[in-house]
């Protein structure tokens, strides 16, 4: 049983790495799309934090750290900055799991928005603060945006994948009246 | 059963703080030494990049792939347009072709008629039109030709295209020229393809009418009339114009000449017939019956 479940483990780091290893090789490809236009949705970090409240154990601190840190070098970004940030927040996110019964989606879907909205603005605090170059305003507010609204994709495709809480699979039990 | 991710010891939660708090420290260390030098950074970016991209290579050939099947699509796309264009442009063109065809004919007609109808014998004085005839019933304009140089009655006068008319009135440096449509012109044709002999009568209209023809019904419009030289009146063989039919069954000619632009005419040297006299030898003629050869007839001046 625990190597069984030691296999599955690794299986589901493999998993993650490999999913975002696949993103990125989406968004390197050369579509030839015309700049200009909405940005399009940071799929990653909605995956990552998805991953983190359903499994959290499949998604170690040092294996975010890894993945966001190679999307931020893979994808253009200032190394480091995004990585720290979606860091911090999968831990808030760790330490809620602790506690409380599973969320309703929208519920969650919302404390999500509410978590890239405040990495969404520390990114622009520090870049402005340690004054480096970077998308205007209008256009990271409009990341951010597109990012909240394709939060239900990942959460979507991990169901799809059978990837859900241990404890209430079936996700939020209803208040029953007694 | 809550799934915990750390152990039952109390002390690795703030441990494991800790150690996430050095994590996202080095992070953003790394972020301030991208700020900083900015070269190395970049230059160990492109290095995992190029660690990690061609692994990518195998996962981008299905998608490229697939692009350029649409970018094949496309220019299928543009290319039935272009050829629907095409067709289209070249339909055009035939139009243009048959056009280009008959203008061609007609100019080779119009110098043939030019240059090759004239008698060799047949030369021509040029003179230029100086002014018309002054009263509507009188079809006829000067030129400025007259028997200063050697200017004789009744001599053929065409312009490029056609016969335009006959001199009546020679005066020093200047002579007239009595127009085709003029009612007091009256010219012996012949109407080809059927070798029909008539006489061309002109009554102040613009197109003269066909008198004196046997059969009609050999004549259809468009035939080409030309002057038969009987009589001695106008040298043969030269262009008057086509047969046209009007509404009421007339057959009227169109005149081949350009009567709404006599600029430059010519003036053709019809050398004087000469006169058979006698039968030879052969029948003696009645001395009663015998009658001199006809001439042109005179006409009236001015």
């Amino acid at each position: 049983m625990a190597r069984s479940r030691g296999l599955r483990l690794w299986l589901a780091h493999a998993a993650y790495a490999g999913a975002a290893l696949g993103l990125m090789a989406v968004l390197l490809m050369p579509l030839w799309i015309p700049p200009g236009g909405l940005p399009g949705p940071d799929l990653l970090t909605g995956l990552t934090f998805a991953w983190v409240l359903r499994r959290p154990e499949q998604v170690p601190v040092l294996l975010i750290a890894a993945v966001m840190l190679t999307a931020d070098l893979m994808l253009q970004r200032p190394p480091g900055l995004w990585a720290a940030l979606a860091l911090a927040a999968s831990e808030v996110l760790r330490s809620r799991r602790r506690t409380a019964r599973p969320l309703s989606f929208a519920m969650e879907w919302a404390l999500v928005a509410l978590l890239i909205s405040a990495m969404a603005l520390a990114d622009w605090v520090l870049l402005t603060v340690t004054l480096a170059s970077h998308a205007p305003l209008a256009h990271m507010l409009a990341a951010t945006a597109v990012t909240i609204a394709a939060y239900p994709l990942p959460a979507l495709a991990l169901r799809l994948a059978g990837i859900r809480r241990l404890d209430y699979p079936q996700g939020v039990i209803r208040r029953t009246r007694t | 059963m809550p799934q915990d991710k750390d152990s039952s010891a109390p002390y690795t939660r703030p441990i494991r703080r800790i150690l996430v708090g050095i994590l996202i420290l080095c992070l953003l260390g790394i972020f301030l030494f991208w700020r900083i030098d900015s070269p190395r950074a970049e230059r160990l970016r492109m290095a995992v990049i190029d660690e990690l991209a061609p692994r990518f290579a195998w996962v981008t050939a299905p998608v490229t792939w697939a692009g350029k099947i649409a970018e094949d699509f496309q220019s299928y796309n543009r290319l039935w347009e272009q050829n629907q264009q095409l067709r289209r442009e070249l339909q055009q063109m035939k139009a243009w072709k048959e056009a280009a065809l008959q203008l061609e004919q007609k100019n080779a007609k119009l110098l043939d008629l030019n240059n090759v109808r004239l008698d060799p014998k047949l030369t021509y004085v040029s003179g230029t039109v100086l002014a018309d005839s002054g009263s509507p019933f009188r079809q006829s304009v000067l030129i400025n030709i007259g028997a200063h140089d050697r200017i004789r009655d009744g001599w053929a006068v065409m312009d490029g295209l056609g016969v335009v008319g006959r001199i009546s009135g020679v005066a020093q440096n200047t002579s007239r020229v009595l127009l085709l449509t003029d009612s007091n012109s009256a010219v012996p044709v012949t109407i080809q393809p059927s070798g029909q002999k008539a006489l061309l009568q002109g009554d102040n209209t613009v197109a003269p009418f066909i008198e004196f023809l046997e059969s009609a019904e050999l004549v259809r419009p468009g035939d080409r009339v030309v002057t038969s030289g009987a009589g001695g009146v106008l040298p043969p063989g030269l262009l008057v114009g086509q047969v046209a039919q009007t509404p009421d069954g007339r057959l009227r000619v169109r005149l081949a000449a350009d009567y709404s632009r006599l600029e430059v005419l010519q003036v053709l040297r019809t050398p004087e017939r000469e006169k058979i006299d006698d039968a030879g030898r052969l029948i003696e003629p009645n001395p009663m019956l015998a009658a001199p050869e006809m001439q042109g007839p005179d006409l009236p001046d001015g």
